[in-house]
């Protein structure tokens, strides 16, 4: 009995701790998501309003423009809203590709200075955006990568592909070798082992990998601000862009926002099967 | 079937030398156990052979043929690994097929085969049910099934029992040693066990550090060491080796020098080297305890017996000399414990140069 009532209060405090913090996580996002919904009244009422009449008007500002004559235009959102998508799902998926590749490399084979290699591949990471902007800019200026997405998702390639490495080589890490040396011995091919044999055991990290480089690209904001003007323009670089042109919109600002957040949640619905046990996978997996 | 030449292998992990120039002949059919500590090379020499490793130096012949630079595939070799190396999704015929539907092999070649090796290792009962929850002794059944099914050239083991319960392991053991000599294959294989290595070997290959200690049959490997290392290594205990100094036609032991009386023949043996430090070596199973008192000719000393432990039938009975422990290992019943005679069955003594470690007789 007593041994029950201890279970309970435990399993109490768990269960309060997470609701606490499911509060603290969760209350800025319904924040977000009433402001886009309220009218510029409701939004500056004090106290906050928790009940009121919802209405699109935010949304509704931010895909349509209604220009000067009274004439309504869809919005170039949805030209902007395409390039991020397209930009950093590309710049996932072959960062994510090629990093799987490399980090395979990594993990199965000795070449020469490959401990100064790997750093070199980390420290792409901890360069500051800041430091290398100006070099990005006349580099992209001069080859003509500047406003392309192509260019955008060379560079979120390249920015990606070092942290990718490195966490897909801890997940090969983690897979015995004699699994694929069995294949090999067997009389099948490295490539074979690798497509059939390993990297249905990585699955988790490969999902976990991606929603981390999805992530990043999705929110870069110092690269894609100073290379893309108009074509190549991201959603965050136009969001904020949005903050000074048209005033202080709040409603469109906050539905930009939500804009914003549904491809993550999307990606994170998609991946979550395979994600905790990606990100457990990683740490514990090690030691064998 | 083949016949596997190393010669002058090398093998170097960045600064490290694993394998320091090995020179082995591995004749057709034979069980050949590459035996060791850990750290010795013998697995690094086992995957060059498999053409897991490239040798930094050297080459590997097939029958005479040059296959350093062959994939594994290209050898025709099976490998055992110690943890199996199966995969848990797979049903045990899928696994065994494995090596088979890499060379499309027809349907009806692949059934006879299964047929075979099932009969060989009576896995009738597991063909059709997954790996994943299976007991360690059938997965290796299986990984061994896998490994035998397509008639390689050689087949090459890494420490395939290891991974085993003890009790399992002793079947295993057996089961192994009779299936090779069945199926007639070129067989290395690689244990720190050398329990293991002296019951299934044709022949041993003792190493160390990269380099041969040792070849021969168990049984010569085992009464004549060619060095204290293949003494010491070999046995269970290995065998006692006492610092001896020869003085004016008699053997000193130890530091304290205790006079021990041995034949005149040994004497003369040890005087012809005109040397006068020794190791000797004698296996526990040759010495003995004579109570307070030696019988007139024996080689006997007094000693203090401080332990002993029941393996079996035996009794292994623990004494010092100097500051070092020796074993010795008798049938007798009750207490053993306390001053005694310790007496030493000469004819089994084996002599070992002080310097280089090698074996003088």
């Amino acid at each position: 009995m007593e041994e029950s009532n201890t279970l309970t209060l435990k399993r109490f405090i768990i269960l309060a701790v997470i609701a606490v913090w499911v509060v603290f996580a969760m209350a800025p996002l319904v924040w977000l998501f009433m402001s886009s919904l309220k009218t510029r009244l409701d939004l500056f009422s004090m106290p906050p309003k928790f009940i009121f009449k919802p209405t699109l008007h935010g949304y509704e500002a931010l895909f349509i423009t209604t220009y000067a004559d009274g004439t309504r235009k869809v919005s170039e959102i949805i030209g902007t809203m395409f390039n991020s998508i397209l930009i950093a799902g590309m710049g996932t998926i072959l960062a994510v590709a090629l990093g799987t590749m490399s980090g395979y490399a990594a993990s199965r084979f000795e070449f020469k200075a490959k401990g100064d290699f790997m750093f070199f591949v980390l420290s792409t990471r901890m360069l500051p955006a800041v430091a290398v902007l100006v070099s990005f800019h006349i580099m992209y200026a001069r080859l003509g990568l500047a406003d392309t997405r192509f260019g955008m998702i060379l560079l979120y390639i390249l920015v990606n592909i070092g942290l990718a490495t490195w966490i897909m080589k801890g997940f090969f890490d983690g897979v015995p070798r004699d699994l694929e040396e069995v294949a090999l011995v067997n009389g099948y091919s490295r490539l074979w082992a690798f497509r059939k044999l390993v990297l249905p055991m990585v699955k988790g990290g490969i999902a976990a990998t991606t929603g981390f480089c999805f992530i990043f690209a999705w929110n870069e904001f110092t690269f894609a601000s100073i290379i893309t003007t108009t074509r190549a323009k991201t959603l965050p670089v136009r969001i904020s862009a949005a903050l000074g042109k048209e005033g202080l919109d709040w409603a469109m600002v906050a539905a930009a926002g939500i804009l914003l957040i549904i491809p993550i949640v999307v990606l994170f619905y998609l991946i979550r099967k395979h994600l905790l046990m990606g990100m457990t996978f990683g740490v514990l997996g090690k030691k064998e | 079937m083949a016949e596997v030449t190393l010669e002058g292998l090398r093998k170097n992990y960045g600064n490290v030398a694993a394998v320091k120039g090995l020179d082995l002949v591995i004749k057709d059919q034979e069980f050949v156990v590459l035996l060791g500590p850990s750290g010795c090379g013998k697995t690094t020499t086992l995957r060059c052979i498999t053409g897991l490793e490239s040798p930094t130096g050297g080459r590997i012949l097939f029958d005479g043929k040059d296959v350093t630079q062959q994939k594994p595939a290209e050898r025709n070799v099976a490998m055992v690994f110690q943890f199996f190396a199966l995969y848990p999704h797979l049903k045990a015929r899928k696994i065994i097929t494995f090596p088979l539907r890499a060379r499309k092999a027809s349907k009806k070649h692949i059934r006879e085969k299964v047929e075979w090796v099932a009969e060989m290792f009576k896995l009738h009962h597991l063909l059709d049910r997954y790996v994943g929850g299976m007991p360690p002794g059938d997965k290796q059944k299986i990984a061994l099934a896998r490994a035998v099914v397509r008639d390689p050239n050689v087949l090459l083991l890494d420490e395939p029992l290891s991974a085993l319960d003890e009790q399992y392991r002793e079947e295993m053991r057996w089961q192994l040693g009779h299936i090779q000599k069945q199926l007639k294959v070129t067989t290395v294989y690689v244990t720190h066990d050398q329990r293991e290595a002296m019951s299934l070997a044709d022949r041993i290959i003792l190493m160390r550090d990269g380099r041969i200690e040792q070849q021969a049959p168990p049984d010569e490997i085992y009464r004549r060491p060619a060095n204290v290392f293949a003494a010491y290594f070999i046995g269970s205990p290995g065998m006692n080796l006492f610092p001896v100094t020869l003085e004016d036609r008699d053997l000193l032991l130890g530091k304290e020098s205790r006079r021990l009386p041995i034949p005149e023949e040994i004497i003369s043996k040890l005087a012809v080297t005109e040397r006068r430090e020794f190791v000797m070596g004698i296996r526990p199973e040759f010495l003995s305890i004579a109570g307070k008192e030696a019988g007139e000719g024996e080689s006997c000393f007094p000693a203090t017996i401080f332990s002993t432990e029941q393996v079996g039938n035996y009794k292994i009975f623990n004494f010092r000399v100097d500051d070092e422990i020796y074993h010795g290992m008798v049938r007798r019943k009750g207490v053993l414990e306390g001053e005694g005679m310790v007496c030493f069955d000469m004819a089994q003594a084996r002599f070992f140069n002080k310097e280089s470690g090698e074996a003088i007789f």
